[in-house]
């Protein structure tokens, strides 16, 4: 069996931290990564929607071994081009998807699509007997990632969907940790996405803003909940192992008043039924503080894009040391007039510890491109994954609804898989 | 030309002996840090590193009055004379 040396570091990594075999038991999604392939068989990969993430998708995807790009699509002649030449002249391109799926011999395709297109190229590829791997978020409506998942339920193809943070090891190992109590019951997690651009693309002509610009348009878009916050909700989903009760929140337009209709700034609280909150906010008029998760309990506190632990009540430091510090806040320190009433809730700056001490440069999405190659081949089918996409992507649009409608959005009753 | 200096057997245990009172001294400091700090007795073995460290530094600032002694007294005895 050939593998990558990525693939080869991945489960190299995972060996070091405790109990690989133990972790990757107990998530089910990786076994793509972890198991023997059944056979060299190549896996004929069609690609639809070759926008930006689409080539970041293809430039994963590439060097993966038994593995073949047999054509592309774009209804966007300028991305047409551009993945033609990036992919080469085996590969066959196509304007429009049901063409593709009619004409060519293909295994499974890689959706990346504006949102609002997730939906037909998603189920109509199921029907036709293939597997999908469908960038995040699932879709723009509930209803059509309800859709999503029945085609996936009634077919039993694979449909993956592009959340790469659970293929992090970075997040594994915390996930880990939290599931052994290390920070003890999960109480808050904190997560915000902040960044200083106003997303917008240039167009070649005003008939093409809304097709190039679509993240900017209800029509097809969610904005920051459906580009970015989606990604942290699947996270705050994952370790609290349930969907989001109900959420409320707040949403406007106070920086980029540039005729967009999405919101540039939104504030979230989501309440999970085990009375712990996922309190949210993203921005895109100031990246001081970037991106983080930020998961707390009693016994200490995580973040996880940053991969470092602070514990509450660390062990104490020797006496020795201790007795050195007293000495030296003595000598130096200088003398209240006054003695203090009340003590400031200080920030604690410890340095903490880092999650992992062995960081590979991924972010998941090669790991993920890699397993679901390999699930493909081996025609394993996991709905853990789906199953993730598809409660962060009606929690990331019930927050959409709750700012839009200025109420609070209960979870869909009934809604499950 | 540079002199030759001496340094007789006599000074080398001296100043041995000056390092081991310092070796007993942070000892004695690392034993007060785990009696006041109620922190394990096993601390005396796997802070040596520390000790070590702080037996250098109790040293330094020995020597560091003693070069200040002899300079004040070499002063006066050359003043007197």
């Amino acid at each position: 069996m050939n593998e990558s040396v990525n693939r080869r570091d991945f489960l190299k990594t995972f060996s070091l931290i405790a109990g690989s075999s133990v972790i990757i038991g107990s998530m089910p999604w990786l076994q793509g990564l972890n198991a023997q392939e059944n056979s060299d068989k190549t896996v004929r990969i069609g690609m639809i929607g070759m926008g930006s993430r689409g080539m970041y998708l293809y430039l994963m995807l590439k060097d993966i071994p038994n593995m073949e790009i047999k054509c592309v699509c774009d209804d966007y002649e300028p991305h047409l081009a551009n993945a033609l030449e990036a992919v080469g002249p085996q590969a066959k391109g196509y304007v429009d998807y049901r063409q593709m799926l009619e004409k060519e011999q293909l295994d499974a395709v890689v959706i990346a699509t504006p949102l609002h297109k997730h939906v037909g190229p998603t189920i109509d590829s199921m029907n036709a007997g293939l597997h999908v791997f469908c960038e995040k978020s699932m879709a723009r409506t509930i209803e059509d990632c309800n859709e999503m998942v029945k085609a996936h339920q009634n077919t039993g193809k694979i449909l993956y969907v592009g959340h790469q943070r659970m293929f992090n090891i970075k997040y594994h190992q915390a996930y880990k940790m939290i599931k052994e109590g290390k920070l003890g019951d999960i109480t808050q997690i904190r997560a915000y996405w902040h960044r200083n651009n106003d997303w917008r693309r240039p167009v070649p002509s005003p008939d093409f803003e809304r097709k190039i610009n679509w993240r900017m348009y209800h029509e097809y878009s969610c904005g920051l909940m459906t580009e970015l916050a989606s990604h942290h909700i699947q996270v705050a989903n994952q370790i609290y192992d349930q969907y989001p009760e109900y959420v409320w929140g707040s949403g406007s337009i106070n920086h980029w008043k540039d005729g967009r209709e999405v919101y540039d700034n939104v504030n979230l609280v989501y309440k999970y039924p085990n009375n712990s909150h996922l309190v949210y906010d993203s921005l895109i008029s100031n990246k001081q503080y970037g991106l983080e998760v930020q998961v707390q309990g009693p016994k200490g506190t995580m973040e996880l894009e940053l991969g470092k632990m602070w514990e509450e009540f660390p062990p104490p430091a020797p006496g020795m040391l201790s007795l050195i510090n007293h000495l030296e806040h003595k000598l130096f320190d200088a003398i209240p007039v006054g003695g203090a009433s009340w003590v400031p809730d200080d920030a604690v700056s410890r340095k903490g510890n880092w999650i992992i001490d062995e960081v590979l440069d991924n972010d998941g999405t090669k790991m993920q491109m890699e397993a679901f190659v390999s699930d493909v081949r081996n025609n394993r089918v996991d709905s853990y994954i789906t199953q993730q996409g598809f409660y962060s992507s009606v929690a990331t649009l019930m927050g959409f609804n709750a700012m839009h409608r200025n109420e609070i959005v209960y979870w869909p009753e009934g809604l499950a898989m | 030309m540079l002199k030759d200096t001496v340094i007789k057997a006599s000074r080398k245990k001296h100043e041995l002996l000056i390092l081991l009172y310092c070796f007993i001294g942070a000892n004695i400091f690392n034993l007060v840090g785990i009696i006041m700090y109620s922190t394990p007795a096993k601390e005396l073995f796997t802070q040596l590193h520390v000790v070590l460290l702080l037996s250098l530094v109790f040293y330094i600032v020995i020597a560091f009055f003693r070069i200040l002694y002899w300079s004040v007294a070499k002063l006066i005895k050359r003043s007197k004379a």
